[in-house]
């Protein structure tokens, strides 16, 4: 709301009596003005009229010199209380004849000399000469002055009319005013109330009061109009607001719904993956760790053709879990459920890993297999340590197998300002560019399928995926007849980190053999092959004792009694399962700080993280790799 | 109205060469009187006896006044040059507007008087008894100041019409 000073009836007010004072005071003073110059014009004339009578009756005593004659003549003008002094001047401008009234004294008032026929103001006094004539002759003058002291009064009497008018005026026009306050201001005032209410409290139900049938009254209407309308329109959104919300509402129950079906759905296929992946590996896990004792027991007892055929079956049960990894593998990708643990890895520790892995499969081929470790050096990738070596055996495995009869696999590094470039470069067939297309699609071997070379098609598909997945990018260069090369880029890692398990590394409990050191282990595990295969393990390792058990209870009970250097247990126990076996034994003072390594066939990485965050030690999946188990069982023993 | 005449103040209004010359100052006064009355007649009527040209004072007899009136030749008067002529008897004199009688013709005063009624003439004399036996302006001396008296009656019978103003300053007006 406007402050009350600058109110529109205030305005008004003072616009209206500005207004009236202002023409009517300079229409008085105006008119004064006027007034005095018509009063001073007349009062002139009057004399002027008075003067010529008395200068024709002063001719004849002029003419005839009667001085007394023409005193008589003079005094008359008695009558006349306005004139102040007359006097009639001779020929020669001398005076014959003087007038003053009786009250007022001297004669200084009367100039000595007469003058030609003038009129002019003096001290108050108006002075007029005329001349005397008779029958055209001049016989002398007469002088006549008037008091004009009746201006002022005039004046006087003006302006306190003028004051009076004024005050009456004021007084009329701020009734005028007031009156007009009711009929513009009030109901403006009201409207603007109105409005501020409608502003200030949102209120828009409320209607300006209409008083008269006029401008503001149209104003009125149509501001009550606009109300209206606001207040329709107001509810339309508020009711499409609530219907928008009511949608909102059922469409996110709809997705929720939809969301626990696909959660459940995806539950199930977690679920199918994890038991497909438990049920292959299981009856593998037999084909592969006998195969493997078998060759390493009967080496020297078998004819050569049945150990061929041996090797054989170790390959290609080898072959099917790689197979089985990989499938699943890409299908948690696809997925997305592959879990990615970023970290700084050591490149050159991959490499090693890497280059040991491959060496034997190398050998085979008869393919040179050139790590340059001077490029891996001090160098670190921020990446998935399981992964990127994952990566890398896939694409070194790649580059032997496809390679030409004593070719050679070059490995090396290109560490750039934030990213690090590793290259696997072969000297193979290279592909053709047609084929180049095709080279990410799974199961899609580009014809190697009849070259007799081992392979699944999955391989580059995984890796590339993998690579993508830790923020990389896969690409490569090929040249057909010269070889082909395949490069990732990974961000740079930040800073070196010494790796608590590379101490452990060096050594292990079979070097230690001849301090004559024992260790005891631990393995609990109720199905019969597994256990098969790990006592048939130890055996060939003589400063080991195991110890079995078939039943969570039972291997809580044997480590009680003999308080183990390792123990390894199975997570799908029968009755007590192996986590709640693991629980109990954290409870044990004497057990507590024994490595715990779990042995399952749970392959699925969530099942795998679950498990270590309760505390293992480390997680061995089924079917058991002989060359992963001693690694592990190594770093353990050697660490007691 | 009484005619009230100061000497001594009309001395001082006249021409000083008036007191140069010869001629007293009441004959100067009388003289300039007479030019006076000529102005305060109506001549309308008569006026056109003379030739047009002139305004013709016939002064009929010897007198002491005679020198002072010689001065009012060729005056201007209602735009005509005034002629002053002295003549001895009223038989002498010709056509005229005014007669001014000497006392030296007093015997031919009727016959004077009959003339002038006739031609409308107006007379002014300066003697006793001149209005009374049938003059129009006759100067005489009250309280040491020149006045005149008026013989309305006498100016009517020569068709002369006097104006109110001159019958005001008369000291004497018959009527």
């Amino acid at each position: 709301m406007p402050s009350s000073d600058n109110s529109i009836g205030k305005r008004i007010n003072r616009a209206i009596l500005f207004t009236s004072q202002f023409v009517l005071i300079s229409t008085c003073i105006l008119f004064t003005v006027y007034e005095l110059a018509i009063f001073k014009n007349s009062l002139t004339r009057e004399l002027e009229g008075l003067a010529r009578i008395m200068a024709s009756n002063s001719s004849a005593p002029l003419a005839f010199r009667d001085e007394k004659g023409a005193e008589e003549l003079l005094a008359n003008l008695r009558v006349m209380p306005i004139i102040r002094g007359a006097r009639l001047y001779d020929k020669e401008g001398v005076p014959f004849a003087s007038y003053i009234p009786e009250q007022q004294g001297g004669l200084e008032i009367l100039p000595e000399v007469s003058r030609e026929a003038d009129d002019y103001f003096l001290d108050g006094h108006l002075y007029l000469f005329l001349p005397v004539m008779e029958n055209e002759e001049k016989l002398g003058s007469i002088l006549i002055v008037s008091d004009i002291s009746d201006i002022y009064v005039r004046i006087k009497y003006y302006g306190f009319i003028l004051v009076v008018v004024s005050i009456l005026a004021l007084f009329a026009t701020y009734r005028a005013s007031t009156h007009l306050k009711k009929f513009v201001a009030e109901p403006v005032q009201d409207l603007a109330g109105t409005m501020h209410k409608v502003t200030e409290e949102k209120d828009f139900s409320v209607r300006a009061e209409k008083k008269y049938e006029d401008e503001l009254g149209f104003l009125v209407d149509t501001f009550n109009q606009m109300l209206e309308k606001i207040e329709v329109t107001n509810k339309a959104l508020e009711e499409s607001r609530q219907s928008l919300e009511q949608r909102v509402h059922e469409r996110t129950r709809e997705l929720e719904k939809a969301r626990m079906t696909a959660e459940v759905a995806n539950q199930a296929k977690s679920e199918f993956l994890a038991r497909m992946s438990h049920e292959l590996r299981t009856p593998l896990n037999a084909v592969i760790g006998f195969g493997q004792l078998l060759e390493m027991n009967l080496k020297e007892k078998i004819d050569p053709k049945d150990q061929v055929g041996l090797s054989h079956i170790v390959n290609a049960g080898q072959h099917l879990l790689t197979l089985i990894n990989e499938i699943l593998d890409l299908s948690k990708v696809e997925s997305g459920y592959m879990a990615i643990s970023m970290e700084d890895v050591e490149l050159e520790d991959s490499m090693v890993e890497v280059s040991e892995l491959m060496v034997t499969m190398s050998h085979e081929k008869n393919i040179q297999l050139d790590f340059r470790h001077e490029t891996f050096r001090q160098v670190y990738v921020y990446c998935d340590k399981v992964r990127l070596r994952q990566a890398l055996l896939n694409l070194v495995s790649n580059g032997i197998k496809y390679n030409r009869p004593e070719g050679s696999v070059t490995i090396f590094a290109e560490s750039g300002e934030d990213s690090v470039v590793v290259h696997v470069e072969d000297t193979g067939q290279g592909i053709s560019e047609v084929r180049a297309q095709e080279l990410f699609e799974p199961f899609n071997r580009l014809g190697a399928e009849w070259t007799g070379i081992e392979g699944t098609g999955i391989g580059l598909a995984l890796t590339k995926k993998l690579v993508e997945l830790m923020e990389g990018e896969l690409f490569f260069k090929t040249r057909e007849g010269e070889g082909s090369r395949f490069s990732f880029r990974l961000k740079k890692g930040a800073s070196p980190r010494t790796l608590e398990a590379r101490s452990a590394e060096s050594g292990g409990f079979q070097e230690q053999q001849a301090d004559g050191k024992r260790f005891r282990v631990l393995y609990v595990e109720d199905n019969p092959i597994n256990l098969a295969l790990v006592e048939q393990y130890f055996m060939n390792v003589p400063n080991v004792t195991l110890s079995t058990a078939i039943a969570g209870e039972e291997g809580l009970e044997r480590a009680r009694l003999e308080t183990p250097d390792l123990i390894l247990l199975d997570i799908n126990l029968p009755g007590m399962d192996g986590r709640e076996v693991f629980r109990r034994l954290q409870e044990i003072e004497p057990l507590k700080n024994i490595p715990v390594v779990a042995v399952s066939a749970e392959a699925m990485e969530q099942d795998v993280q679950r498990t270590l965050d309760m505390g293992f030690s480390s997680y061995l999946t089924k079917p058991i790799d002989l060359d992963e188990f001693e690694k592990t069982v190594n770093r353990y023993l050697v660490s007691v | 109205m009484r005619a009230a005449l100061v000497l001594c103040l009309a001395v001082a209004c006249l021409p000083e060469s008036a007191l140069a010359n010869d001629v007293s100052i009441e004959h100067k006064i009388k003289a300039a009187f007479t030019f006076n009355f000529i102005k305060y007649i109506d001549w309308a009527e008569k006026s056109s006896d003379p030739a047009d040209s002139e305004f013709v004072i016939s002064i009929i007899g010897d007198g002491p006044i005679n020198s002072a009136l010689a001065e009012l030749e060729n005056k201007e008067v209602f735009g005509k040059p005034l002629k002053v002529r002295f003549v001895p008897d009223l038989e002498s004199a010709g056509p005229s507007n005014v007669y001014f009688i000497n006392v030296s013709a007093q015997e031919e005063l009727d016959s004077i008087f009959q003339k002038a009624r006739q031609w409308g003439v107006l007379t002014v004399g300066e003697m006793d008894e001149f209005c009374e036996r049938g003059g129009i302006i006759n100067f005489v001396i009250l309280d040491d100041s020149i006045h005149f008296e008026i013989n309305q009656k006498e100016a009517q019978r020569a068709h002369l019409s006097i104006s109110y103003k001159l019958l005001n300053q008369a000291s004497r007006v018959i009527r």
